[in-house]
């Protein structure tokens, strides 16, 4: 289904005009159509939930945004990919494999990076990382699990061939670690402290490397100035909410509770593996001349060149965006 | 030195806190619920206390907020279990540290680390069925200084971009908080801003029937026992106040972290935590400004220029430049209408103007029945001094002759340039002919001083024809006639003097008409 395009610059102009003053009544709105709400793709991950805790309080209101729920960062991309949504809540790995596809994407807005989100679960009878050793281990397919594979590879000394590794998607950890049959699962929030309650034990987490598990919210190049008024407005949103999360921790985790599906606690729990950047933070990471997030993308390209996920390295070439970011002192 | 500190928690072997004279401390209780009940769920904590200090005997007082703000000013407590709102009221005034724990309260076998306010109206009210329903409606609350009975409420309705109850609206019931319910169910009130929790507790001891309230706005928020209509909010915290020694500060801490969960009488159970993060409890304290915070202005000019400078600079340059056009609209106008009005090159009305006042001033002469003179006035011989010295020349002449005519006139007087070298004057303010006379020789007169040019010095003279209102004629048509007559005939009989008109006699002509 293809989307009307967007309005014009002046279009917006007379529109803001009218509203503000009645007497220039004489302009008329011909040829300014409604335009079409920006829409989100985004799959269940405690970092994209800002988001729609914003729209809950009503932070997005009237303006032109409207997130949709995916059920997996798979359906994300391919809404993206068919120009079926604007933009996507995506990992980094994820948003270079959609660029080398051949959408081009600009990462506007980090939500979150992972220092301890993602972890390695293993029995108690496994004490340390070389008794890993001739070991079954469960990991989703795909590259943040390749990548905290590799990083636990390296940790533990151990060769791939050392390991079994079993492909499982992230819908069925739970219930393979219960069938018995895994002695060590790669796992993020929220499974782990389901399955950490069940007596597994932390062997490894995203602490343990510098930050390459990161989260973000990517949309179409073409629409990034076209929409930016549509883009800061969400911006805006996910700040206010990260902001409600920081001053009002307590009632935040009950609202999340309920969509997350977990109790305030375990949602509190799930964030303490979360570095949530603040609006500072994220002009750190997009704008300026050294974008700091540059480096860690071209490591993980380099990475996933490697694993043979991506067919040629990407020249990062507009992957990165501070116009959504408020501008000033975002208190 | 952790093993030292260790004995140091130890009861007995401690310096006796009499040294620091507190061998009695006495804890304040805010009673959201009834004193006895508040007593008796707190008491567990008191006398744990009391045992893990060893000779130091502690015990509660339960008293509303104000009673809690008075007695702390007074040293009369030495630790206050209350509102997070009273809390940051009182750091703010009397500095103190942070609070030592924040109480974990239990609900039916769940540990409940916050608070919420509710909104409720009883339940046949049918007007009332959202926040917006709210405005202009008689509202009971528990205190002003209660977060879940008053402060909460408030920030829900300031959050909806709701207007705040004003004073008249809202009557503080007290506490216990179960007042508020009473005056919503007795009618006194229509909406009562409660602590959550207090309408489930006064079903559960039956004394609410659980369907004669409704409550307004209410969260959904399934992980949270009760009925909420705000946000949710720290539990009360445990203060400590500043007159209090560190060492036993620290003891008391220590004993209410390792605190088990203590039995409150009611088959529930509560215990202390970690002090938690009352800054959002700050951030709508200040936002609504509510004591300690309505000191600042509510939005000074400081604050409208913070907000909006750019939109007041782009203002006041608008402004600033729509007011110089104006400005010089308006000058221009005055320009172009002067210019219209006056000759260019002496400065007189001109012709236009002229008649337009001799027409206004005839016409209150015609009501006041006064007298008016018209004096028509020639320069003698001008054609030739143009011929002679130029038209610059000319126009110099022509300019002197007009400052001099000016000076020779009254202020109520208004002189004319009509044509060339032709001019005319209107007189008001005279009674008769010699009056008109006099004024006419005085402009003869000062017409003959010699006018300096480039080239050579001119000497003029004047021919002036006299016309009077209402006596010969009644506009300026008449008038000016009447007066060139007069001048015409002076003029054939030899120029530089003043003839006033008389009206040829039916007879043959008599004399020469002549200067009066």
């Amino acid at each position: 289904m293809a989307q009307s395009p967007p309005p014009s610059a002046a279009c917006k102009v007379r529109r803001r005009l009218l509203a503000a003053l009645p007497a220039f009544g004489l302009l008329t709105l011909q040829g300014c159509t409604p335009p079409a709400p920006l829409v989100i793709a985004a799959h269940t991950w405690p970092g994209y939930e800002f988001m729609f805790l914003a729209r809950d309080l009503g932070w997005l209101g009237t303006s032109g945004v409207s997130l949709t729920r995916t059920s997996s960062a798979t359906e994300s991309i391919r809404e993206l990919e068919q120009g079926r949504v604007d933009g996507a809540a995506l990992t980094l790995d994820e948003v270079l494999r959609v660029r080398a596809s051949g959408t081009a994407l600009t990462i506007v807005l980090v939500f979150d990076i992972s220092a301890g989100a993602d972890v390695v679960l293993a029995r108690g009878n496994i004490e340390a990382l070389p008794a890993l050793r001739g070991r079954r281990i469960g990991v989703e397919s795909g590259t943040v699990g390749a990548l905290m594979l590799r990083k636990l590879m390296v940790a533990a000394e151990l060769q791939d061939a050392d390991i079994i590794a079993e492909a499982l998607p992230a819908d069925e950890h739970l219930g393979a670690w219960q069938a018995g049959r895994l002695d060590a699962i790669v796992t993020y929030e929220p499974t782990a402290t389901l399955i950490e309650q069940t007596g597994a034990r932390r062997i490894f987490d995203s602490r343990m490397f510098p930050p390459l598990v990161i989260d973000v919210l990517a949309v179409r190049r073409e629409i990034l100035h076209a929409r930016r008024d549509d883009l800061r407005a969400l911006a805006r949103a996910h700040f206010r909410a990260l902001r409600h999360f920081t001053r009002h921790r307590l009632d935040a985790a009950h609202r999340l509770a309920a969509r997350m599906k977990l109790s305030p606690e375990g949602v509190l729990d799930t964030y303490r593996g979360l570095e949530l950047p603040d609006v500072a933070q994220n002009r750190d990471l997009l704008g300026g001349t050294a974008p700091r997030l540059a480096p860690t993308l071209a490591e993980v390209s380099r990475l996933m060149l490697e694993l043979g996920s991506l067919p040629h390295a990407d020249k990062l070439a507009g992957i990165v965006s501070d116009v959504a970011l408020p501008q000033g002192n975002f208190q | 030195m952790m093993a030292l500190s260790a004995l140091w928690l130890l009861p007995g072997t401690h310096p006796a806190a009499a040294a620091s004279g507190d061998t009695d401390l006495t804890i304040g209780v805010v009673k959201n619920h009834s004193p006895d009940v508040t007593l008796r769920q707190m008491q567990t904590l008191a006398d744990y206390l009391s045992a893990g200090l060893g000779d130091t005997r502690v015990s509660l007082r339960v008293m509303d907020l104000d009673e809690i703000d008075a007695a702390s000013a007074r040293h009369q407590l030495d630790f206050l279990l209350t509102s997070p709102s009273q809390y940051v009221q009182l750091k703010r005034r009397n500095g103190l540290s942070g609070a030592l724990a924040t109480l974990v309260a239990g609900e039916g076998g769940k540990p409940l680390s916050a608070i919420g306010g509710a909104i409720v109206v009883r339940a046949d009210r049918n007007d009332i069925r959202t926040l917006a329903d709210l405005a202009t409606r008689r509202i009971a609350a528990a205190a002003p200084q209660s977060l879940g009975g008053y402060q909460a409420q408030l920030w829900a309705l300031h959050d909806a971009g709701l207007p705040l109850p004003n004073a008249g609206q809202i009557e503080f019931a007290g506490l216990p908080q179960d007042r508020v319910v009473d005056l919503v169910l007795r009618g006194k009130a229509d909406a009562g801003f409660v602590l959550g929790g207090i309408v489930e507790e006064m079903v559960r001891n039956g004394r609410l029937e659980p369907d004669a309230l409704k409550f307004i706005n209410a969260q959904a928020l399934p992980d949270y026992p009760y009925t909420v209509s705000t946000y949710l909010y720290p539990q009360a915290p445990f203060v400590v106040l500043p007159h209090v020694s560190e060492s036993l500060s620290r003891r008391v801490a220590a004993l209410l972290l390792s605190m088990p969960a203590q039995p409150d009488g009611s088959g529930n159970h509560y215990a202390f935590t970690i002090p938690a993060d009352y800054a959002g409890v700050e951030e709508i304290m200040r936002e609504l400004r509510l004591p300690p915070f309505d000191t600042l202005p509510r939005f000074g000019l400081h604050d409208v220029w913070h907000q909006y400078q750019w939109e007041m600079l782009a203002a006041s340059s608008a402004a600033f430049v729509i007011a110089t056009l104006v400005l010089m609209l308006l000058l221009r106008n005055r320009e172009i209408r002067y210019m219209a009005q006056h000759d260019a090159l002496t400065g007189l009305a001109n012709r236009a103007l002229f008649t337009d006042l001799v027409a206004s001033t005839i016409a209150a002469a015609r009501r006041d029945h006064g007298v008016l003179a018209l004096l028509l006035i020639d320069l003698d011989h001008f054609k030739s001094v143009n011929d002679t010295l130029g038209h610059a020349a000319g126009d110099v002449v022509l300019a002197q002759f007009a400052s001099r005519l000016r000076s020779a006139i009254r202020e109520s007087d208004t002189a004319a340039r009509i044509g060339g070298d032709e001019f005319m004057v209107l007189l008001r303010n005279v009674h008769d002919a010699a009056d008109a006379l006099r004024v006419a020789e005085k402009i003869r007169a000062v017409s003959k001083q010699p006018v300096v040019t480039e080239r050579q010095t001119v000497t003029l003279s004047v021919s002036i024809g006299v016309a009077l209102y209402p006596e010969h004629g009644s506009g300026l048509e008449d008038l000016s006639r009447r007066a060139d007559e007069a001048m015409y005939q002076m003029k054939t009989a030899g120029r530089d003097a003043v003839a006033l008109y008389r009206p040829a006699p039916p007879q043959p002509p008599a004399d020469a008409a002549s200067a009066a």
